[in-house]
């Protein structure tokens, strides 16, 4: 079978996994005790009866469940994402104003972390036990159990209330105007530094101890002692044979956790006040705003599903021992 | 025959854990946590929600060794009140998802077939959806923000790694004589399952179990960060929701409870890779 085969045999895959995420996504919030009106109705108490039933027929929560559940999938994939319960605004808009700065934030993130983790989880393998390999390793550890919350925190604390070198909050300056495009990007570049820098450490330290120990199990490989027999320099070893090998699983694990980066985002962006989607997503959460949620929901997975399918793809191409 | 019960996996394991020290500290880490929690009471030199009216924010002090809130709480009482939180959440999500994933992939590895390809399928889909998503989503959706409501949820999104794990070490294990054996002798499923598998098929689960306490508790902490636990409890992770809003006037407020959970996580951690090599687990 062709790649051209693959891939569309894994798009078509995709489609059940993309179906169960909205159904769960819908029955999470549908089966819940309680109506998604009631929050409404706590924050305004005199609603009278006559508008609860309006309220209730114009979203639809008087249709019996799969009803509703395949108004809400027809709207979805029509693009049409319904509207906040709490500020009445197309759920599309406000996830189309923030769904870059997300993006922004996590891709730079990643960046940091695999230009630190991949030369530090090399080194760390290659000398293993020596100075520089405990060093990273503890930090790694570290890194790992650092809460990403805390973290950013300290660094707020540090750099931005105590050094003053950094703004606390925001993603540019508030009704700044800028003169030209340059004073603009360095805006934008000076209130990303320190959100990037929390999620691209912690992402590090995952990603080092991964790099190290995917590198050790390829040290032992039996080519490796061939390679060096054959008088091969240590370096033509490493990174012409080994790190091809072992980045593999690096790239694979890069793609498939995704998820839990933006995971990371939602918590990154609660604490630096990033307009993104992550903070969105948690103000919905606070105030129950289920379009909100649900739609953040299914856009997130469906970014990591497609994410996965890359991966795949990717893994396919570049290993030529893997059979589609 | 003196030396028989000395050579079991498990004596082999402790000899192998003894010898390294950040295993032996990440174990002196969770034994302390665990007496802090069980001692509470005893050793927390307050109420840990006693207002000392006048004495709001007050700074690291003989009296409070680590200063006091914003409503005058001793934040040492409450950090150490806040281990019993996190632990008890620990400990419980870490036995619903061994529960979950267990049973899921015992029956998953043992059986095969269509149940397999099932089974894996929902594990997969759980595993697409961005922890952290499906944790708020189920959180928000209880009117009232229990600690149970918090474990419910932290189980319902971590049990598919324990579940693949075993999943992979019952298609390892079934394959070998002793299992035919025992299905010729006539034994029934449950009994070889629980009996002669499981027990061979520990040693990775445990090592998973360990990570998955840590980040348990990581994932209480960030919902309570987040304005989504239990209101009712003293947990690090609200105590840092409000430290962090007054960190340049009262540092304390925020810094200790921040310092508990990395302390916490990171006890746990060492724990497990400990374990992992004791047991001599290969990673993923």
């Amino acid at each position: 079978m062709g790649l051209k085969e693959y891939v569309v045999r894994r798009l078509i895959t995709a489609i059940p996994t993309l179906l169960a995420i909205s159904v769960i996504t819908f029955a999470i919030v549908h089966l819940a005790p309680g109506d998604p009106l009631q929050f409404f109705l706590a924050l305004n108490p005199d609603t009278p009866p006559w508008m609860i039933e309006f309220l209730k027929r114009k979203y639809g929560l008087d249709r019996p469940l799969h009803e509703q559940y395949i108004k809400w999938l027809l709207m979805l994939l029509s693009g049409d994402l319904g509207y906040s319960y709490i500020s009445g605004e197309p759920v599309s808009y406000m996830i189309g104003v923030r769904v870059w700065n997300t993006i922004k934030l996590t891709l730079t993130a990643e960046l940091i972390a695999l230009s630190i983790s991949i030369p530090l989880g090399v080194i760390s393998a290659v000398k293993s036990n020596s100075a520089v390999d405990h060093a990273s390793r503890v930090f790694a550890l570290m890194g790992v159990s650092m809460p990403v919350f805390w973290l950013g925190i300290m660094f707020i604390y540090v750099f931005s209330l105590w050094l003053g070198l950094f703004p606390t909050f925001g993603a540019a300056t508030t009704g700044k105007v800028y003169s030209n495009i340059f004073e603009q990007w360095a805006d934008e570049l000076w209130h990303l530094a320190l959100p990037a820098l929390t999620l691209g450490l912690v992402r590090t330290a995952f990603l080092t101890r991964l790099v190290r120990s995917s590198v050790i199990g390829e040290l032992q490989m039996d080519y490796v002692m061939t390679a060096r027999m054959k008088g091969l320099k240590e370096r033509v070893v490493i990174y012409k044979h080994v790190l091809r090998n072992a980045l593999l699983p690096v790239v694979t694990v890069v793609g498939l956790s995704m998820g839990f980066m933006l995971g990371g985002a939602v918590i990154t962006e609660t604490v630096f006040a990033w307009p993104g989607m992550g903070r969105l997503a948690w103000w919905a959460t606070l105030t129950r705003d289920y379009p909100v949620l649900m739609a953040i929901t299914v856009i997130i997975s469906t970014m990591v599903v497609l994410f996965n399918l890359v991966t795949d793809i990717v893994y396919a191409l570049i290993d030529p021992r893997i059979k589609y | 025959m003196a030396a028989a019960p000395a050579s079991t996996l498990w004596a082999v394991a402790w000899r192998r854990f003894k010898r390294n020290k950040l295993s032996l500290a990440g174990l002196a880490i969770t034994v302390w946590l665990v007496v802090t929690a069980i001692l509470a009471p005893y050793i927390a030199p307050y109420d840990p929600n006693k207002m000392h009216w006048g004495k709001e924010y007050m700074p690291p002090c003989p009296e409070f060794p680590l200063g006091t809130d914003e409503m005058g709480r001793d934040v040492l009482s409450r950090v150490i009140w806040g281990a019993r939180t996190s632990l008890y959440v620990g400990f419980a999500s870490v036995l619903l998802i061994a529960a979950i994933g267990v049973t899921v992939g015992a029956i998953s590895g043992y059986f095969g077939g269509w149940i397999d390809e099932v089974l894996m399928r929902i594990t997969d889909i759980v595993l697409t959806i961005p922890t952290i998503m499906l944790l708020i989503l189920i959180a928000s959706i209880f009117q009232v923000r229990s600690l149970n409501v918090i474990i419910l949820a932290i189980g319902a999104v971590s049990w598919p790694t324990i579940a693949r794990i075993t999943r992979s070490q019952f298609l390892l294990i079934k394959e070998l004589p002793y299992i035919d054996a025992a299905r010729v002798a006539g034994l029934s499923h449950p009994r070889i399952i629980f009996r002669h598998i499981l027990p061979n098929a520990l040693p990775p689960i445990i090592v998973a179990a360990t990570f998955d306490m840590a980040s348990a508790i990581l994932m209480e902490a960030s919902l309570s960060f987040l304005g989504l636990g239990d209101p009712r409890v003293v947990s690090w992770g609200q105590m840092l929701s409000v430290g962090h809003t007054v960190m340049l006037h009262a540092w304390w407020v925020g810094t200790f409870p921040g310092l508990a959970i990395f302390v916490t996580v990171l006890g746990f951690n060492l724990l497990g890779d400990g374990l992992r090599e004791a047991l001599d687990v290969a990673m993923r």
